[in-house]
């Protein structure tokens, strides 16, 4: 915890930069504004994402860009921080810069169409691993992975190596053909070696789902943060104050 | 007013929580290899969604909601087109 005397950010080490601005943020320090803080930490942490996009420079994207995708991460990173977990920042700030250039990347070289399930799915996984991380201070395991977003471990196996190969598989295959190192299976022929119940019909089915639930979400957002009375909004579409009532008590008691 | 009536005048809320649960029911029904009755499954949602889309504009709820109608039938469109294609992805494992 940071206390509230006057410092000087030069002073202060990664972790007590974030704990300043988490104090800041909620309105417990005045030594430095919100903005300041987040400022000095991403200065603080410019090394670390060259550092990180160096290692990506094979990809052929000129490194410049891989940094700025880079700074995403860092942004993220800076305002997805739980003080709470024992985790240092540095850790899951590298995590998530990682995530982003490599989103770049994939988005860069996707030649290939993704389906829709197989990206809905992966963003699926990408949370889980943020939540994961940011709960253990650590990457996910496979089987956490598989029971967070409600699927079997051979099936998120298959789902991150489409992933991947979705990053690499798309380069032009010319520059390939003389790789020793044969191209990863494409995300199509990873998905027909499932066993089963065929699985782009299991993971379409579930995208089904979860844009439903999307679609529920905004509805109810709709429905209860737009700020006016319930008077108001029965004027507006012509019934009563008891009529609009009755109709968000019975999608709150879930009867609807 | 009979069931089948209720769920003719259902409002978007209504559509979406019975088919969610259609469709978590189709997983189970394809995963203990009950092909026909995982389609049904999916052919009811796919009836609702266009049962719904005739009715949406006497939908109340999309205007206390401001949800945009045309918006809400494209997405609406989509899930459908991507359960037409597991239909027809099923239907090409049982007869391939």
């Amino acid at each position: 915890m940071v206390e509230s005397t006057h410092y000087e950010l030069a002073d202060l080490n990664n972790e007590a930069l974030i704990g300043a601005l988490h104090e800041a943020t909620k309105g417990l320090s005045k030594n430095h504004t919100p903005s300041e803080l987040r400022e000095e930490i991403v200065n603080r942490n410019v090394g670390l994402v060259k550092s990180i996009a160096l290692k990506f420079l094979s990809s052929g994207e000129p490194l410049d860009d891989l940094i700025q995708a880079g700074y995403i991460g860092l942004l993220n990173a800076v305002s997805n921080f739980d003080l709470d977990r024992s985790n240092r920042f540095s850790t899951y700030a590298s995590y998530l810069i990682q995530g982003e250039i490599r989103h770049y990347i994939r988005d860069k070289h996707a030649t290939i169409r993704i389906p829709q399930w197989v990206q809905t799915m992966n963003r699926r996984l990408k949370e889980a691993e943020e939540q994961i991380f940011q709960k253990q201070g650590r990457p996910p395991t496979l089987t956490e992975l598989a029971a967070m977003v409600e699927l079997r471990e051979e099936q998120v196996r298959m789902l991150l190596r489409s992933r991947e190969s979705m990053t690499y598989v798309s380069i032009d295959q010319d520059r390939r053909s003389g790789d020793p190192n044969p191209a990863p299976p494409t995300t199509e022929r990873l998905i027909s070696k499932s066993e089963g119940l065929p699985f782009d019909v299991r993971m379409r089915i579930l995208a089904a789902i979860e844009q439903l639930s999307d679609i529920q979400q905004g509805v109810i957002q709709g429905l209860f943060y737009q700020g006016k009375s319930q008077s108001e909004v029965g004027k507006e579409l012509g019934i009563s104050q008891r009529q609009v009532s009755r109709m968000k008590d019975r999608i709150l008691n879930g009867n609807a | 007013m009979s069931l089948i009536e209720a769920k003719q005048t259902g409002d978007l809320l209504t559509l979406i929580g019975t088919a969610i649960e259609q469709l978590r029911q189709s997983i189970e029904l394809f995963e203990a290899a009950s092909q026909v009755e995982g389609v049904s499954r999916l052919s009811a949602v796919i009836r609702e969604i266009d049962g719904y889309m005739d009715r949406a504009h006497d939908d109340p709820l999309l205007k206390l909601a401001r949800i945009d109608a045309s918006s809400l039938a494209a997405d609406l469109t989509h899930i459908k087109t991507d359960l037409v294609a597991v239909i027809d992805k099923v239907d090409d494992s049982a007869h391939p």
